[in-house]
């Protein structure tokens, strides 16, 4: 089962989003990785996204890291939950956590998109256990 | 002592010849409100906040002064609260006094000393709870600061740590040395993050606990360091810095206050530039008058939107994810800036620059 898996990176550090994708392409160099430094940016891109309706959708993930300036990852899942349904169920978010703020970490895991979590510093283990799921 | 400086002194009583009385012996050094019944009572608390200390006798028709107090206690809780009585009345003025409702009681008929007496330990009791409530007010700011500066501060360290250890979990698993390389320049540039971010906590708590150390200054001198400084950064950045020093007088101020001023505004001049604009321009100009410095330092950089404009002095508020930044630089700045007792004033047009106007007085 070869299937291509679309990632959306959401940090501000840039060295963050483009270690992720350093990482993701060293275990599938085909990896469709695009990266966003302000979540802004990201939701007007996922919001203009185009849904595949041939039946045959790819996977879309989003990497979405919670404390940004500007626009963090509460805001974010906020506006996305507010989207059309058929582009929330073309992505699946996964938060950025760091084993400090647990606080964040149970806010974040309540919201129902947030489907997965990662965390900070990213083992290649749950980054499988992602992909896998 | 002039007439607004005054205590100020609510007096409520049925009698209106207690009431006259009162006046007359103390309207002098005190300024004095009275009142013949409770409603005018509250008339007179409602349009002065700043009454001190009510005295108020406990035997009136529509109310008892330890209801009366009782009434206002939860209302109008800062001013001191004295009953006048006989010794009838004995047995309810303990038990007000016993719950807290009033400060002390004068028995009648009173004197002048008895009265005065009063107003003096009244007033001393007042200022001490007013600078308590004042300086609860100020902890209460300080550990608010303080909780969101640990949780910041635990953000910003580890952050770049991470990445660090991210780009050494990354090297291991490319074999190309050029990526390597790159890895390794990654791990430079979240070292020196983290070197920037040390630096700025490092002025945060010079300027929270430093002296002043009152110097002559000269700007001259000043702007040629941030020129020497800052000539790598310019160069690299292609940025034209122009600088310009008009000072013909002495000028006394804190070096390290205005330092931390200039690096700080030059660096944000310097980093949130348009990266595609040719022509990047940062101009530092500095005029010494009549013991005033005034410092403008303009850039045609991206600017600021103005919905931003009022947060840009807050404590790790970021109005970009453009280039790395604490959050703590403008803070600093403005620390800085009423350090040295001057003033700082920020305009801005998003998209095509910033200028920031800082005048500061000559010690």
């Amino acid at each position: 089962m070869q299937e291509n898996i679309n990632f959306i990176i959401i940090d501000d550090s840039k060295e963050d989003c483009y270690l992720i994708k350093k990482r993701l392409h060293t275990l599938n160099k085909n990896y469709n990785i695009k990266s966003f430094l302000n979540a802004q940016e990201a939701y007007e891109y996922v919001k203009k996204s185009v849904v595949e309706t041939n039946g045959h959708s790819n996977k879309n993930i989003i990497i979405l890291d919670i404390y940004m300036p500007l626009m963090d990852g509460f805001e974010f899942v906020e506006e996305f939950e507010n989207l059309p349904q058929n582009i929330q169920d073309n992505f699946m978010i996964c938060a950025l956590t760091s084993s400090i703020n647990k606080i964040h970490a149970d806010k974040i895991s309540t919201y129902k998109s947030v489907k997965f979590f990662l965390e900070k510093p990213i083992k290649t283990e749950s980054l499988l256990d992602l992909i896998a799921s | 002592m002039s007439k607004t400086d005054k205590i100020k002194i609510l007096y409520l009583d049925d009698e209106v010849n207690n009431l006259i009385g009162f006046k007359a012996s103390f309207r002098i050094d005190y300024t004095i409100l009275v009142a013949s019944n409770c409603a005018e009572a509250h008339k007179h608390l409602e349009k002065n906040p700043d009454i001190r200390i009510i005295f108020c006798d406990q035997r009136m028709p529509d109310q008892t002064g330890v209801e009366f107090f009782e009434e206002i206690i939860s209302i109008y809780p800062l001013p001191i609260r004295i009953l006048l009585t006989g010794y009838t009345d004995i047995e309810s003025v303990i038990d007000s006094i016993n719950r807290g409702n009033i400060f002390r009681y004068v028995k009648k008929p009173w004197t002048n000393e008895d009265i005065l007496a009063c107003i003096d330990q009244a007033n001393k009791f007042y200022t001490i709870s007013s600078m308590l409530a004042l300086k609860n007010i100020e902890l209460q700011k300080a550990y608010n600061e303080l909780e969101k500066f640990a949780y910041s501060v635990t953000h910003d360290i580890r952050g770049p740590l991470l990445s660090i250890l991210g780009a050494v979990d990354v090297a291991q698993y490319i074999d190309e040395i050029d990526e390597i390389k790159e890895m390794l320049r990654l791990m430079e540039k979240s070292v020196k993050k983290l070197d920037t971010f040390i630096l700025n906590i490092h002025d945060y708590y010079s300027l929270k606990q430093g002296e002043l150390q009152i110097k002559d200054i000269s700007f001259a001198e000043v702007v040629k360091d941030q020129v020497e400084n800052n000539k790598i950064t310019t160069m690299m950045r292609s940025i034209n810095f122009v600088t310009n020093v008009a000072q013909s007088e002495s000028f006394r101020t804190d070096e390290m206050s205005l330092k931390i001023i200039l690096n700080n505004l030059l660096s944000n001049a310097f980093k949130y530039q348009k990266k595609d604009n040719a022509n990047k321009l940062v101009e530092l100009d500095i005029q010494v008058k009549r013991g005033v410095a005034t410092m403008q330092i303009k850039d045609n950089g991206i600017g600021i939107l103005e919905k931003h404009l009022g947060d840009i002095f807050n404590m790790f508020f970021r109005a970009t994810a453009e280039e790395v930044g604490s959050g703590i630089g403008l803070y600093n700045v403005k620390d800085a800036v009423n350090k040295i007792n001057g003033e700082i004033k920020v305009t801005s047009v998003f998209n095509e620059g910033t200028i920031f106007i800082i005048t500061i007085p000559s010690k």
